[in-house]
């Protein structure tokens, strides 16, 4: 299943930071909307891609609007897609998402446990919606 | 490079649009946590990529392995392009040809075929770091088995070493070697040692005289590894 | 009373220099004696007389406050604490650009010590202890595969539970160590200790909560908690941005800080822990 940008498609790309759970849970939370929540609407590309230059991520990144999903503050996602020329509509950070969660135990790198997934799933609710008004706005302009 | 050298560091693609992204991250973590937990570290691509100088540094002076999910080769790319060159360079598309065929970007949907494409991956960067630490300088990296030594995740630390006739002897990949003796159902008792002897002769060169101490030392091996191992099917 | 009169060694900045000049002056009007900040660094025995007949007198140049950190360090009494940058402020009159006195840098230092002189014999006004607190600009670093952990190495002091104590006037400023942000990775939560609350050293000073764990702040001095960081209850992640200045949780006044320090860590032995533990992990 390839999700290639389609036209006027918001693009979620995530950190997918691989030292901690957050990095997992950002990436996990993409596959939710591109695959369940918003496939029409939504596609993906790889990050590192991008940062490499490669010509079709970085026009991609330019001509759609991008919601970034990163784990901590470091904000690795917003700031690449950003370098790259890409206009990052919005820009969410998992760490905030735990505020809401005391107490919660996601699970780790590898393996999301119960906790995690609904937190996850909640990201991926929230991405959804912001990409449907986005894709929304996208057509209305067409 | 430091000329004991210890650790490796591995650096996955991040590989969002393909299932051999998630393949690539998910057998780095499997290395990480439960094949070569004190001989790898793993380094964070975004992070690397976006000039975070303790990962680069660490590649800068130490080997690296890159895994990545397709030809494009982000991961090795990034680590030339920030650190230098990489002392070996995986592809998940040559490693699995089309087994990756039918595999999933998300673990909510991850099944039997993803797993093992997840060990068989996992197995080949595990011996690619064996070979760079024989490589570069002496491989300390793991202990004889012992239950006291566990990874965060609580598995047992694979040994790389046994006791033979009072000196230390080292045998590179001698987890691996166990795990394919597993995935084999070779038991941990007298009736599996024929078979476990010939499969570590595979890899190391076991002097006649010194057969039966070679046996006993590695069946004793054989059984702490298997008591926190994953049961073969 | 006798006086004795520190000022800070400020050869780098016209502040400096004027902080010297203010020093000279001052001596020369009370009648006090100048104490050299390097020698009382080096050999602090030679003025340990100075300091306990007579009331300090500290002038500093800039907001590092080095004669005034030193003097805090060994436990002087200061009586009154003079800062030339905010005197330049004050005076709407910016200094020449030399090290060199020149005329505003000398009218300046006059206006000081006049001040200074007509202060002195006034009763000094009680005032709220603010602790002023510059983020610290040195450290040890203590390297563990691909991570680096910091240390302060000026008037940091930490125990072994990764928390660290920083002492001015006393008051003491506590917060985690770079070992331990990083170890909880984002931290999410701060529950904090009540306000006016009584501590005992290696009791608890609240809670730092992380996707990884939950984490008991064990406080490293005894005394009262005097004040919690507000920008730290509202985001939490300053802790891991900036565990040893922006990030700081708690403050104390403390009540037995001679007899705590005993107890707890200088930079260097607090370093060989977290090798430690790192190694352990």
């Amino acid at each position: 299943m390839g999700n290639e940008p389609i036209e006027n498609s918001v693009l979620v790309i995530p950190c997918s930071g691989i030292g901690k759970v957050h990095g997992l849970m950002s990436r996990e939370a993409t596959y939710l909307v591109t695959d369940e929540l918003a496939p029409r609407q939504t596609g993906t590309l790889c990050l590192a891609l991008l940062v490499k230059g490669d010509d079709e991520a970085v026009a991609a990144v330019r001509s759609h609007a991008c919601i970034t999903i990163d784990g901590c503050a470091k904000a690795c996602a917003e700031k690449n897609v950003a370098m790259a020329g890409g206009r990052v509509a919005k820009a969410i950070q998992v760490a905030e998402a735990f505020k809401n969660h005391r107490g919660a135990k996601p699970g780790d790198a590898t393996v999301l446990a119960d906790d995690g997934w609904i937190i996850t799933r909640e990201i991926a609710a929230a991405v959804a919606c912001e990409a449907a008004r986005l894709y929304a706005c996208e057509e209305a302009i067409r | 490079m430091s000329t004991e050298v210890t650790k490796v560091g591995i650096i996955s693609c991040s590989g969002e649009m393909i299932p051999e992204g998630t393949i690539s991250r998910l057998a780095t973590r499997r290395v990480l946590e439960l094949l070569r937990p004190n001989a790898t570290v793993t380094l964070c691509l975004p992070l690397f990529l976006a000039g975070n100088e303790a990962e680069q540094n660490f590649a800068k002076t130490h080997p690296t392995i890159t895994i990545d999910g397709c030809e494009k080769r982000c991961a090795k790319w990034g680590t030339e392009e920030h650190s230098g060159p990489v002392s070996s360079a995986l592809v998940v598309t040559d490693i699995l040809g089309t087994q990756a065929v039918g595999c999933h970007r998300s673990s909510r949907n991850s099944s039997l075929p993803d797993k093992e494409a997840v060990w068989e991956v996992a197995e080949r960067i595990a011996a690619e770091v064996d070979t760079v630490l024989a490589e570069t300088g002496p491989y300390d990296g793991t202990a004889a088995v012992t239950s006291g030594d566990q990874c965060s995740c609580s598995s047992p630390v694979p040994g790389g070493k046994l006791k033979i006739r009072g000196a230390t002897v080292s045998i590179p990949g001698l987890a691996l070697i166990f795990g394919q003796c597993v995935a084999r159902n070779i038991p941990a008792d007298t009736c599996g040692c024929d078979a476990l002897l010939g499969a570590v002769r595979i890899y190391h060169r076991i002097p006649p005289e010194e057969e039966a101490d070679y046996r006993s030392a590695l069946l004793k091996a054989y059984q702490v590894f298997r008591s926190g191992a994953k049961p073969a099917k | 009373m006798k006086r004795a009169i520190l000022s800070c060694n400020g050869l780098d900045k016209p502040e400096g220099s004027v902080a010297r000049e203010v020093a000279i002056r001052s001596a020369d009007a009370i009648g006090g004696e100048i104490i050299c900040p390097v020698l009382l660094n080096r050999a602090p025995a030679r003025y340990k007389k100075a300091l306990s007949d007579s009331s300090l007198i500290v002038v500093d140049g800039c907001s590092t406050r080095c004669a005034t950190k030193l003097a805090t360090r060994l436990g002087a009494k200061v009586e009154r604490k003079v800062l030339v940058s905010d005197a330049v402020k004050a005076s709407g009159q910016a200094l020449e650009s030399t090290l060199s006195l020149e005329p505003n840098g000398l009218a300046l230092a006059r206006t000081i010590v006049e001040e200074l002189i007509r202060n002195l014999n006034a009763p000094a006004v009680a005032v709220e202890a603010v602790a002023e607190f510059e983020t610290p600009t040195e450290y040890l670093v203590v390297t563990h595969d691909k991570f680096e952990f910091r240390i302060p190495v000026v008037d940091y002091v930490f125990n072994e539970n990764d928390v660290w104590a920083r002492a001015l006037d006393g008051v003491a400023r506590v917060g985690i160590s770079d070992f331990m942000q990083q170890k909880l990775t984002d931290i999410s939560y701060f529950d904090p200790p009540k306000v006016e609350s009584v501590v005992e050293q290696f009791g608890e000073l609240g809670s730092l909560e992380s996707a990884k764990a939950v984490f008991e702040i064990i406080a490293p001095v005894a005394g009262v908690v005097t004040a919690v960081n507000p920008a730290v209850i509202d985001n939490p992640g300053l802790i891991n941005e900036d565990p040893y200045g922006a990030g700081w949780l708690v403050e104390v006044k403390m009540t037995a800080f001679p007899q705590d320090e005993e107890l707890l860590l200088d930079p260097a032995t607090y370093a060989e822990i977290i090798k430690r533990k790192a190694a352990e992990e």
